[in-house]
């Protein structure tokens, strides 16, 4: 036991330490002499559970997790389709279940569960190489996707999409395949539109651009197609091949607008929104130029803890949860927002190390998928409250006011810890 | 440690190329970072500290309750609200808030410490501007108008504000206003609700809140340093609340309140002269359970809650004697006395112990059961009758025999059936159910064994454990006018939206057995009989030209005086509308009850002339 624990990562740990008293100054900041006051108090007892999770996690030999893989990826599944069925609305979304005075969020178990199920069949699958592996792992992520996409929650929904990629990668898939489905992504995002742009009333007020956009946007697309069919024929690929790719292409530009068809209009304003900000100054566009603003008001030191003004003029709604990284941006400037940022590098790499050292495969997936999840949520949220990301609710992970997030990060730091304390025993 | 099937050279790639890809990002990151604090760090210090938008909140108009006809009952009006935003720069600076207080409450002729405790509670609540003072005059506005440059964050806004046009009627059918509650607040802030929002507290204006209320809009203003507006604004417009059209008419709940409240003028017993009071009065159509008309006494005035009420005012409304807020028709439960004869009898001819010609012992007054006498409300008797002359003449005697033919769970299963004992489920919040007691349920109350068969004595003429609401009473009522359909009663007859109107609701009713509902016709002709015939006890009830049929009621108060009830239904021979009164300690349902509704039925007949397509 005490080997163990001289093996336990005590930089990550520092860094986390770290990041949860400086989060903890950023609540208190955000919700003390405001209509939620009282979060404070909440959130500290949401750190002592933290710190028991991440204890727990710790302890429990890894080996056990493999087990419950598909038991809890089950589980999970279960309780998405439970949430669709009773699940309480909060914010326009189905994503809670209320058990008593608790209410969980089925979509991060399923998070959860989704990384102990593909590091489970990356370990023990023979060859990465043949799609038909790939296929039956992309199955495995498809699923929850789909059913916390339909809730609806976009973030936490391409976080499954993130963790694939990651896994993936790990499995040691060649290069070309992550660019493969890199340029997949641009044809979505080229084509997702032409609904809007094409059916004009049924989309979100404000939307329509006129016929012009339509075609120059479809131009587009066919130059880019035209682009990687050039470097496909460059790199000698036969045609046959290229065909296949193409009609890859094809069928995400068809299926691309049916997926905006089927989000909610407040997810097609966010998106629209990210696009271009000042089209909404009043509704999402509105959270992103008032945390624009608040970030760089803080310039150099910050305007000192407690002193942020923003937070006092309701312009930001949710600075405790989502938009808690402007709150740390105004109150400490560059070098307070520069410092959580090279605590959360810190946490990356180590988690990294971790899983470059793990010594198994299980292990060793686990711990790169926990970190690809980690770095999904820390970039989205950070870039989001500075205008680089769509609006999705997706809170700052260490920083943010507690609730369920918080524990599932701690279990993942824990389950990182327990692999660190693991690698030298045989 | 184990191998990989891979290489170390493969493994380190991968791993580099992962820690690569999260450098790529944070180095995007941190530039972005540095772009916007670093490079335009004092032009967002400036925009931070200056330059603000200031978000206003457009209210959406309440929808306004109409009557079946469209006439207003409560509709709203312009006012104006003094509101300051303690969060403005320019109060930041210590004392600068106080100071502005100080001078406001200079305007208005306020409490300054009062006002600074107003802000200080609110500020907890809400980031909206706060209320300071609603319903300003014309001299408050003008002298805030003209000290405005020295009161920075103060604003006046137009508030819609609701206005009675006609004073306390109908006030415990409409509701009344008041300030959302946080819980309420937390519940329903994703709806559009804000935190200083005007919800409805009771009745209509509770039930139908979601519909009355709108959605606000919003305004965002980009205002200097001074609060002076520049740049673009953008607006999301309100959507106002929608109207809600009720089924009650004006005219006839008029009519229903006036008769009521001018009970000393229009009955013949001056026991009671210049005592408040306290009644429950409710009309309905027979077939559909279109409420026509609701009144409850005393009344409250809905006006006082409209403006924020004061403790004062509140307390002496809240616990006053006779309980002003209290709904009657709904919220009340008495016992039905006489009035529940109809259930008695039905359930005799239904088990076929009787029929309505059946002749029992003779009623010289009283009835002896062991060792009790239970007295007639005649002390001489009523000599040899059928089941046509006990109603009539409203018997005891001769419902005591048929009480103790039935038993307690003979009568309580037919009453049951007639609806009574049950919430109605009728639109308005807080509905009281009464009770209709079987032997089980007694059993829980005395213990087995712990009462007699003197308990259905005590049932059959509509006394003992036996409550009913006046709602209750009229749909049961309504069943018999209508040969045995349960209707809904309900208030709310349509919704205007702006640019729709939604269709009639559909109302659920339940459908009384035909072996039961075969004997309503004739109960009715007995009702008639109790109206018009000549030795009626509800001759006082009636009108000339329109056949009312009806049953007094006088329910034992132990508390002090006899509750006088009267149901009635009118015409007889095809009816239209069913009328329940109910005057609290007042006498006997014969002379104080019927007199009320016979003021309503002289409105009813002048009003269906003109109102042919009800009838039909």
């Amino acid at each position: 036991m005490r080997r163990r624990l001289r093996n336990a990562d005590m930089l990550l740990l520092a860094a986390v330490v770290l990041l949860l008293a400086i989060g903890a100054l950023v609540v208190y900041s955000t919700t003390t002499a405001t209509p939620r006051e009282g979060l404070f108090a909440r959130h500290l007892v949401y750190l002592v559970a933290g710190f028991g999770v991440l204890v727990a996690a710790a302890v429990f030999p890894y080996r056990y997790l493999d087990l419950l893989a598909y038991p809890l990826y089950g589980f999970s599944i279960l309780l998405l389709l439970l949430v669709m069925v009773i699940g309480d609305s909060v914010l326009g979304g189905q994503r809670w279940i209320s058990l008593g005075p608790v209410s969980i969020q089925p979509s991060e178990l399923a998070k959860m569960a989704t990384l102990l199920v593909l590091a489970r069949f990356f370990a023990s699958a023979r060859s990465v190489n043949r799609p038909i592996t790939v296929l039956r792992a992309c199955a495995l992520v498809l699923v929850p996707m789909a059913l916390v996409l339909k809730q609806p929650d976009l973030g936490t929904a391409l976080a499954f999409a993130c963790l694939f990629v990651v896994m993936l990668h790990w499995s040691g898939a060649p290069l070309s395949w992550l660019l493969g489905a890199g340029t997949l992504g641009v044809t979505g995002l080229l084509t997702f539109r032409f609904p809007a742009l094409v059916g004009g009333g049924e989309a979100v007020s404000g939307t329509v651009t006129g016929g012009s956009a339509v075609v120059s946007l479809f131009l587009l697309w066919l130059v880019f197609l035209a682009i990687v069919c050039g470097v496909l024929l460059l790199r000698g690929r036969r045609r046959g091949q290229i065909v296949s790719i193409l009609a890859l292409h094809l069928a995400v530009g068809l299926a691309s607008p049916q997926l905006w068809n089927a989000l909610e209009e407040y997810q097609r304003l966010r998106v629209l929104t990210f696009l271009s900000p000042d089209r909404d100054p009043s509704g999402a566009g509105y959270q992103v130029i008032q945390s624009k603003i608040a970030i760089g008001s803080g310039a150099l030191f910050g305007k000192g803890f407690l002193q942020g003004s923003q937070k006092g003029l309701a312009y930001l709604p949710e600075q405790h949860t989502d938009f808690a990284f402007s709150a740390l941006g105004e109150e400490f400037g560059l070098f307070g927002a520069g410092f959580v940022v090279l605590l959360f590098l810190v946490v990356l790499l180590r988690g990294l190390r971790i899983a470059h050292l793990a010594r198994d495969r299980f292990a060793s997936f686990l711990a790169a998928g926990t970190v690809g999840l980690l770095t999904y949520h820390i970039v989205v949220n950070w870039f989001m409250t500075m205008g680089f990301a769509p609006v999705t609710g997706l809170p700052l992970p260490f920083i943010s006011f507690g609730g369920s997030f918080l524990l599932v990060t701690m279990a993942l730091i824990g389950i990182l810890q327990g692999i660190a304390m693991r690698r030298h025993t045989f | 440690m184990m191998g990989f099937s891979s290489g170390d050279e493969a493994r380190s790639r991968r791993t580099i190329l992962f820690a690569v890809a999260i450098g790529a990002f944070f180095t995007i990151g941190l530039a972005r970072l540095v772009e916007l604090q670093v490079f335009h760090g004092s032009e967002n210090r400036m925009i931070s500290d200056q330059n603000r938008f200031r978000r206003e909140l457009l209210r959406a108009p309440r929808g306004a309750i109409r009557d079946r006809q469209g006439r207003p009952l409560v509709e709203n009006f312009p006012s104006f609200t003094l509101t300051i935003n303690p969060h403005d720069a320019s109060l930041r600076s210590r004392g600068s808030l106080s100071r502005v207080i100080g001078r406001i409450s200079h305007c208005i002729e306020a409490d300054s410490a009062e006002l600074v405790q107003t802000v200080a509670t609110a500020q907890r609540k809400t980031f909206l501007p706060v209320r300071l003072r609603t319903n300003l005059n014309q001299t408050e506005v003008a002298r805030i108008e003209e000290m405005s440059a020295e009161l920075p964050g103060v604003r006046i806004r137009v508030e819609p504000m609701r206005r009675y046009p006609h004073g306390k009627l109908a006030a415990h059918l409409l509701g009344y206003l008041g300030e959302i509650s946080p819980a309420e607040y937390a519940e329903r802030q994703h709806d559009g609700y804000e935190p200083d929002d005007q919800v409805g507290q009771t009745a209509i204006e509770a039930e139908y809140d979601s519909l009355l209320h709108g959605r606000h809009g919003m305004r965002l203003v980009e205002v200097d340093a001074f609060g002076r507006a520049r740049g673009a604004s953008s607006v999301v417009h309100p959507v106002p609340g929608a109207d809600v059209i009720l089924t009650v008419d004006l005219d006839l709940q008029a009519a229903l309140e006036s008769a009521l409240d001018r009970l000393d003028e229009i009955v013949v017993e001056r026991d009671h002269v210049g005592e408040e009071v306290v009644a429950a009065a409710v009309a309905m159509h027979v077939l559909t359970g279109e409420i026509l008309a609701l009144v409850s006494r005393p009344a409250f005035d809905p006006a006082a809650f409209a403006s924020g009420i004061d403790a004062a005012t509140w307390r002496e409304v809240n616990e006053s004697v006779n309980r002003p807020l209290l709904n009657r028709v709904t919220q009340a439960a008495y016992p039905p006395g006489s009035v529940f004869k109809m259930a008695v009898a039905a359930a005799a001819l239904d088990s076929g112990l009787v029929t309505p010609s059946t002749v029992l012992r003779s009623c010289h007054g009283s009835f002896q059961f062991g060792s009790r006498a239970f007295r007639c409300w005649r002390d001489g008797g009523h000599g040899s009758l059928d089941l046509w002359g006990a109603l009539e003449q409203s018997c005891d005697v001769y419902f005591y025999s048929l009480g103790l033919m039935l038993g307690v769970d003979g009568i309580a299963s037919t009453a049951r059936t007639l609806g009574l004992g049950e919430a109605t489920g009728v639109d308005l919040p807080s509905e009281a159910a009464g009770a209709i007691p079987d032997s089980l349920d007694l059993d829980e109350l005395y213990g087995e064994g712990g009462w007699t068969k003197g308990a259905a004595i005590n049932f059959s003429i509509g006394q003992g454990e036996i409550l009913t609401t006046p709602i209750g009473l009229l749909r049961y009522t309504a069943a018999i006018a209508n040969d045995g359909h349960l209707v809904r009663p309900h208030l709310l007859r349509r919704v205007w939206r702006p640019e729709r109107v939604t269709d009639p609701l559909e109302t659920e009713e339940r459908v009384l057995e035909p072996e039961l509902a075969r004997h309503f016709r004739t109960l009715r002709a007995m009702m008639g009989r109790v109206v018009e015939g000549s030795s009626g006890t509800g001759r006082r009830g009636g009108v000339d030209s329109l056949h009312v049929a009806g049953k007094t009621g006088t329910a034992q108060n132990p508390h002090g005086e006899d509750h006088a009830l009267f149901v009635s239904f009118a015409p007889v021979e095809a009816p239209e509308v069913a009328l329940v009164v109910v005057v609290e300690q007042r006498g006997h349902g014969g002379t104080i009850a019927a007199p009320v509704a016979h003021e309503f039925w002289e409105a009813y007949k002048t009003w269906r002339r003109h109102h042919e397509e009800f009838i039909g």
